[in-house]
């Protein structure tokens, strides 16, 4: 019996995880390899450059706008879907008719692809007749055509919205099926002593909401320094790098100026950031758990 | 004065009425458990008098004020639920407490109370523990300091123990017992236990199908139910009903003569109700019939026979003293305690 | 007439006035208002596709249209190279999914009814994998292809997401066969089954919702997908659907009409199967986000 379970065990397992290993873990590992090298993405023969590629990050100023953008982005992914996404299903939650086309109509952005979602939103910034300057034209009753997109003022802060706009619905559900799993009877001794509804939330469902919010921020995090599609459809990383992140940075360094080596390095440090915000999020998740599990 | 007072109170879901008019006047300090079958609708009664739930008719009135809409808040009442309902991310003195900080009493007066409500209960040492970290026993100390906290009117208790064994049960039956007496609170309590229902209640109320079915001290439910539903429900094990015909009083069954019967004006078809501790073993002169043993369980300082009679297609169920062995198979004269036997008519009132 | 006939029905009844709660109606006009905000883009995209270039440029984007012109799908549909593309993201979406569930399966099946010690650890060190941003293994992967001669044909997407999709996958489908009892399989066992026949016969078709919430996720994320096609392809003829959106927005660059006919018809597939399937995929995200 224990025999065979061992043989199952290999048997089944043989195939899922050497595909996982080839194509990911694999790849993962040599990204390290070749950060340390100056292969140009074509020919067969780099040389060993030591840590050049590592020590070239800190001088190159480009990188650093890249990683102040993502960190930017990053907060700004913490904050705003998150709270649009706890705003929307508390509200949706109150038993308020048309409660699921609400959240259906929220829900909607996830299934369009980054691609479609930075076109339809290239039309809201649009100089001329994008919807937010003709709101604008509308409410001022005078001229208005700033290019939210062309500016290094407002790209980045553009595309994070337009992201953001997709991001929420999932944090929205994932909090509704947080608040379905809150126990009725924990809200009923709110009505018995008296809690006003802001209290309710405050003190009550805020505080059980913990679980999800600890998955709704790491998933903002971890998917903000994922975000390359939408912003390489919008802006590219310009106006002059303006919205470069560090995604977007070693694309270009890599498949544009085919510094293999370089967007290697640059690779190494996303892992090591993503690994950083996993744990975090993983032992967090532990705690959380020990507490309301 | 009047405690509680409910008046022709009905509840309906959609088009479905689950409480078909109940009215029920609790003095103060009252003892009160509600019983019943499952779904009968206690709950339903309890969450309105609370007001969780709105009645669709009928006068809800507490201390004498007329709450039918008021606010659960505002009704001067404190429930205590079957899953204790703590909150996780607070402790134990801040559960308690926690609607007196809801309403910004000053600090120190929040923590004096606590600390009163713990001694009472005695969990003072575990004020600062969370709810994660009691046992079920000591959870329902900590739902129940939150009710007392309160300083209501009346008291609601849906199913409190039904979370715990049987050890802890008595246990904590006990403790609500003394509490009572102490606080000499005013109490509703749901139940689906017999024992708690008989040795805690002032008086009991049965409910069936979304309607009382009687009211009252539960040695006179016990003895003199006004129906056979009442009859069936209370008592363990149940009485045994065996279906007859009466005449001027007389009841003839095959082996068995019922004629010096009080209930004289008994006629027609009736069920003859008699309870499993209201036979015995007899002299085989003096019997009123005899049986043939079925089955015994030995239950300890008891045993339950169950009877095969020629006049009762089912089984009748016996208590026997453990110091008599009964064996299966024997046969057996018996003889009914003719005080204690009920009659009920066809319809099931009490003759 | 039939007034004082209830009234006298119930006279014997007293009924106190409810409480009046103006809550309801102040959420809804709020979720309303946000509702429409939120509707906005996509409705933009909409109204495009059915206005003229030359409309739009004027300024009319916003209004409602007074008579459609449907010259932009027309021009769209009748594009060979969208069909081109439409099939290319097909013959990729399909067998990936159909792949990484697959591997999801069998993996998932290991993890949670045949645990070995260290098992738990690499489960998380699968799970791990759908949590790292794709930029950490592009390069080597575009060697790995690149010496393989594979670059420029479909192969590549289909295998990078059939990996891909393992951790989701796996996660899903160990939690759900914790679910199965355990004496179903271990009755089994005992009569003789093997732990593959266990597997196929009745682990697979209990499990069917969890693989249809599979299905739904990985089809439309890879059907989405930019990235790995704008690395692993080079000529017009394997483009997939969304880079061909993108690199026809040069050829039609101010004909915003055909852009919106466009990004319709891209995101047509996807938008059936989540409006058709919404509750398996709201249950996948939400599962997949919770439990990692
Ligand atoms: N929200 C509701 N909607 C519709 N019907 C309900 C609702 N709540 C309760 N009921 C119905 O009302 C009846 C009474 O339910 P209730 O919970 O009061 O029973 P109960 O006596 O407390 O039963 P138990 O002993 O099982 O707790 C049941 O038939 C139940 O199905
Ligand atoms: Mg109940």
């Amino acid at each position: 019996m224990n025999q065979s379970n061992t043989f199952w065990r290999v048997a089944l397992l043989a195939l899922p995880l050497s595909v996982f290993a080839l194509i990911i873990i694999w790849p993962l590992l040599s990204s390290f390899y070749y950060g340390f090298t100056n292969w140009n993405g074509f020919s067969d023969n780099y040389d060993f450059v030591g840590f050049e590629n590592f020590g070239k990050l800190f001088s190159d100023r480009l990188f650093m706008s890249a990683a102040i953008n993502t960190i930017i982005w990053m907060a700004i992914a913490v904050v705003l879907p998150t709270v649009l996404g706890l705003s929307l299903a508390l509200l949706i939650d109150s038993h308020v008719p048309g409660g699921p086309i609400f959240k259906t109509i929220f829900y909607l952005p996830i299934c369009l692809s980054a691609v479609v979602v930075g076109q339809v939103w290239v039309w809201i910034y649009q100089p001329d007749w994008g919807l937010l300057n003709t709101i604008i034209e509308y409410v001022t009753n005078d001229r208005f055509n700033y290019a939210w997109l062309a500016k290094p003022d407002s790209a980045l802060y553009s595309v994070i919205v337009a992201w953001s706009w997709q991001a929420t619905g999932l944090s929205m559900v994932i909090y509704l099926a947080g608040l379905t799993a809150i126990p009725g009877d924990l809200l009923e001794v709110c009505e018995l002593e008296g809690a006003t509804t802001w209290q309710r939330i405050r003190h009550v469902i805020l505080p059980l909401l913990t679980p999800a919010t600890v998955v709704v921020v790491a998933l903002s995090v971890i998917n903000s320094l994922k975000g390359f599609d939408i912003l390489y459809i919008m802006t590219g990383g310009g106006p002059f790098n303006s919205s470069d992140t560090l995604a977007m940075h070693m694309y270009n360094e890599s498949f544009k100026k085919y510094l293999m080596g370089y967007g290697s390095a640059i690779s190494v440090v996303l892992f090591l950031v993503a690994l950083t915000i996993i744990r975090l999020y993983f032992k967090q998740l532990k705690k959380v758990d020990e507490i309301y599990g | 004065m009047s405690s509680l007072s409910l008046k022709n109170i009905k509840k309906s879901y959609g088009q479905h009425e689950v409480i078909h008019g109940v009215d029920l006047e609790v003095e103060k300090g009252e003892f009160i458990v509600f019983v019943g079958p499952s779904g009968c609708g206690k709950s339903t009664m309890l969450r309105m008098i609370s007001g969780l739930e709105e009645v669709t008719s009928g006068q809800i009135s507490i201390a004498d004020k007329d709450v039918t809409r008021a606010h659960p808040s505002k009704r001067e009442i404190a429930m205590v639920f079957q899953s204790y309902a703590l909150f996780p991310h607070m402790s134990v003195a801040d559960n308690i407490s926690f609607g007196l900080r809801l309403g910004k009493t000053p600090k120190d007066e929040v923590k004096r109370r606590v600390n009163e409500v713990a001694d009472t209960l005695q969990i003072t040492h575990l004020l600062e523990r969370f709810p994660r970290q009691l046992s079920g026993g000591q959870r329902q100390r900590v739902a129940i300091g939150r009710a007392i906290i309160r300083n209501p009117q009346v008291f609601l208790f849906d199913e409190p123990l039904s979370n715990l064994d049987a050890a802890l049960r008595v246990q904590m039956r006990l403790e609500i017992a003394r509490l009572h007496k102490r606080l000499g609170a005013t109490i509703i309590y749901v139940t689906h236990d017999q024992t708690e229902a008989m040795t805690l209640a002032d008086r009991i109320v049965v409910f069936n199908h979304g309607v009382i079915e009687q009211v009252g001290r539960p040695i006179d439910l016990y003895e003199r139910p006004a129906n056979k539903f009442v009859a069936g429900f209370l008592g363990a094990p149940s009485m045994n009903f065996i279906g007859a015909t009466a005449q001027q009083g007389a009841i003839q069954l095959d082996g068995f003569n019922i004629t010096d019967a009080q209930k004289a004006h008994a006629n027609g078809a009736i069920t003859l109700g008699i309870r499993p501790e209201h036979m015995r073993i007899s002299d085989t002169e003096a019997c009123d019939f005899s049986a043939k043993v079925e089955l015994v369980e030995e239950l300890g300082s008891e045993s339950l026979a169950y009877l095969q009679t020629s006049f009762s297609s089912d089984p009748l169920t016996m208590r026997v003293d453990h110091s008599i062995t009964v064996r299966e198979g024997d046969m057996l004269p018996v003889s009914v305690n003719r005080e204690f036997l009920h009659v009920f008519e066809e319809g099931g009132a009490s003759l | 007439m039939a007034d004082t006939a209830t009234l006298g029905s119930t006279s014997g009844d007293y009924v106190a006035p409810k409480r009046f709660n103006p809550w309801p109606v102040v959420i809804f006009i709020c979720l309303f208002t946000l509702a429409i905000l939120f509707l906005a883009p996509t409705f933009g995209v909409l109204l495009s596709s059915v206005k003229t270039t030359r409309d739009i440029a004027l300024g009319d984007l916003w209004a409602i249209p007074s008579s459609m012109y449907w010259g932009n799908y027309v021009e769209v549909l009748s594009n060979p190279a969208v069909h081109g593309y439409m099939l290319n993201t097909f013959l990729v979406a399909a067998p990936a999914t159909a792949f990484s569930i697959a591997l999801g399966v069998l993996a998932g099946y290991v993890f949670a009814k045949l645990p070995f010690k260290g098992s738990d650890l690499v489960f998380l060190l699968v799970v791990s994998g759908m949590f790292f941003p794709p930029q950490v293994i592009l390069i080597p992967l575009f060697r790995l292809f690149n010496l393989m001669g594979l670059i420029d044909t479909l192969w590549p997407m289909i295998i990078v997401h059939t990996a891909l999709g393992i951790p989701i996958c796996t996660l899903l489908m160990r939690n759900f066969f914790a679910t199965v009892p355990n004496p179903l399989r271990e009755a089994a066992i005992l009569e003789g089954a093997s732990e593959w026949q266990v597997l196929t016969k009745i682990a697979l078709p209990i499990s069917l919702p969890a693989i249809a919430v599979l299905a739904t996720l990985q089809f439309t994320w890879i059907w989405n997908d930019f990235l790995w096609p704008l690395i692993f392809t080079q000529s017009d003829e394997k483009r997939t659907i969304m880079l061909g959106l993108v690199f026809m927005k040069g050829q039609y660059s101010v004909a915003w009409g055909i852009q919106g006919a466009m990004s319709l018809i891209a995101s047509l597939p996807t938008l059936i199967v989540f409006l058709f399937f919404q509750r398996y995929f709201i249950k996948g995200m939400t599962m997949g986000a919770v439990k990692g």
